[in-house]
């Protein structure tokens, strides 16, 4: 590859990697169109690189996100058996469902966690309620938000709920590919009364954990064009640190919005996949 | 010290040398690809690393940077395995384990 094209590629996937960190998504979404449409890659290699990515997006942003408090590890990790789990039975039943339906119902759902996030407001379960609720294990946890320097504690509510739809987040991801984290982000939010910031940052946290096995599987069949994974993952780490300033700068307010706004644009090419029209469906 | 905060000292070192290492590590194979013009663009594989990486081979630099990446999340489930086993969080240990056992099913089926 020419060293202008992955000089572009590097820059471009910068915009990826910032999305993925300030909203807790891994910029697959981004990248693999980008490097198919964009520059004609091959499927697979596009795939390869954007895993890399990926995880280049969750390991630069989360290095700043733990220090400041805003990964929640516990809870990361709790969600991370299901979404695991979920994601080897969504990649074994893969070959026995129909994508074009599957595309066509993960939109409708994206629609639909799009207009909850717009239409309810933000609650906040204390963790004070959260102990007298008498849960499996004690997901509290703070942070400061860097933009008010408020200090800001909160308890986890529904795990068993969280756990069940998080199994289903994998699920997709394992099916489709994508939508980890378009998932994970409204159900932390809305179902289990996470603050946006701290659930967009747990999830970009365990999309590194997912990405990875599609990784070392790439890796092991040698299926990895190096110069292709170094451009992109240099151009994600640089944009995971913007992610993360970007974070400090916005009310969660705002970034509810946004997340909302890029339901309704995936929900959109997802459709548009479901015909073949959208970066090799 | 509570228990988010010795947690969090475990896995933000992890996370940032994991993140400095793999990024000297591609930028040097990048640039070194890009004076040297090598014909080799696939990743070498694991065994080979050493050897190509003494030979001033730059997918060797580039995919021992990948390596290192891939690595960085699963070592932070480890380090914090290692917080759970030192605190005697029984519950977490546990969860720690579920999420490594699953990872490695995943890629022993993915292998397949």
């Amino acid at each position: 590859m020419e060293t202008l094209v992955l000089l572009l590629i590097a820059l471009l996937c910068v915009s990826a990697g910032a999305i993925g960190a300030l909203m807790g998504i891994g910029g697959g979404l981004i990248i693999i169109p980008l490097l198919t449409l964009g520059f004609g890659v091959p499927m697979q290699e596009a795939i390869g690189a954007s895993l890399i990515g990926v995880i280049a997006t969750s390991t630069g942003a989360a290095s700043k996100y733990v220090k400041q408090g805003l990964t929640n590890v516990r809870l990361a990790l709790f969600l991370e058996m299901s979404t695991t789990v979920g994601s080897i039975i969504g990649a074994l039943i893969a070959v026995y469902t129909n994508q074009t339906v599957l595309f066509l119902m993960f939109s409708i759902l994206l629609v639909y966690a799009g207009y909850t996030m717009l239409r309810r407001t933000e609650v906040l379960f204390s963790p004070e309620q959260a102990e007298a609720a008498g849960q499996i294990v004690d997901l509290s946890c703070q942070y400061v938000d860097a933009r008010n320097s408020c200090e800001v504690s909160y308890g986890v509510k529904g795990l068993k709920k969280g756990l069940a739809y998080s199994s289903v987040a994998g699920m997709l991801s394992g099916l489709l590919g994508v939508g980890g984290g378009l998932v994970k982000v409204p159900v932390m939010n809305v179902c289990m009364c996470v603050p946006l910031k701290a659930a967009a940052a747990t999830s970009n946290f365990m999309i590194g954990v997912t990405a990875l096995t599609g990784a070392i599987i790439f890796y092991g069949h040698g299926l990895l064009n190096a110069y292709l994974c170094g451009a992109v993952a240099l151009g994600t780490f640089a944009g995971a640190y913007v992610g993360t300033m970007l974070m400090a700068k916005y009310s969660a307010s705002d970034l509810r919005k946004w997340f909302s706004v890029l339901l309704f644009i995936v929900a959109v090419t997802m459709v548009l996949k479901a015909f073949g029209l959208w970066g090799g469906a | 010290m509570p228990p988010q905060k010795t947690l969090c000292s475990v896995v933000q070192p992890i996370l940032r040398w994991g993140m400095v290492l793999s990024l000297v590590l591609m930028f040097f194979g990048l640039t070194l690809g890009i004076f040297t013009g090598a014909e080799q663009t696939s990743v070498v594989p694991l065994e080979r690393i050493p050897s190509q990486l003494l030979e001033l081979d730059p997918a060797a630099f580039l995919t021992l940077g990948i390596v290192l990446l891939i690595a960085t999340p699963l070592a932070r489930v480890f380090g914090a395995l290692c917080v759970f086993i030192k605190e005697r969080d029984r519950k977490f240990v546990l969860v720690s384990l579920v999420v490594l056992l699953s990872v490695t099913l995943a890629v022993i089926l993915g292998a397949a």
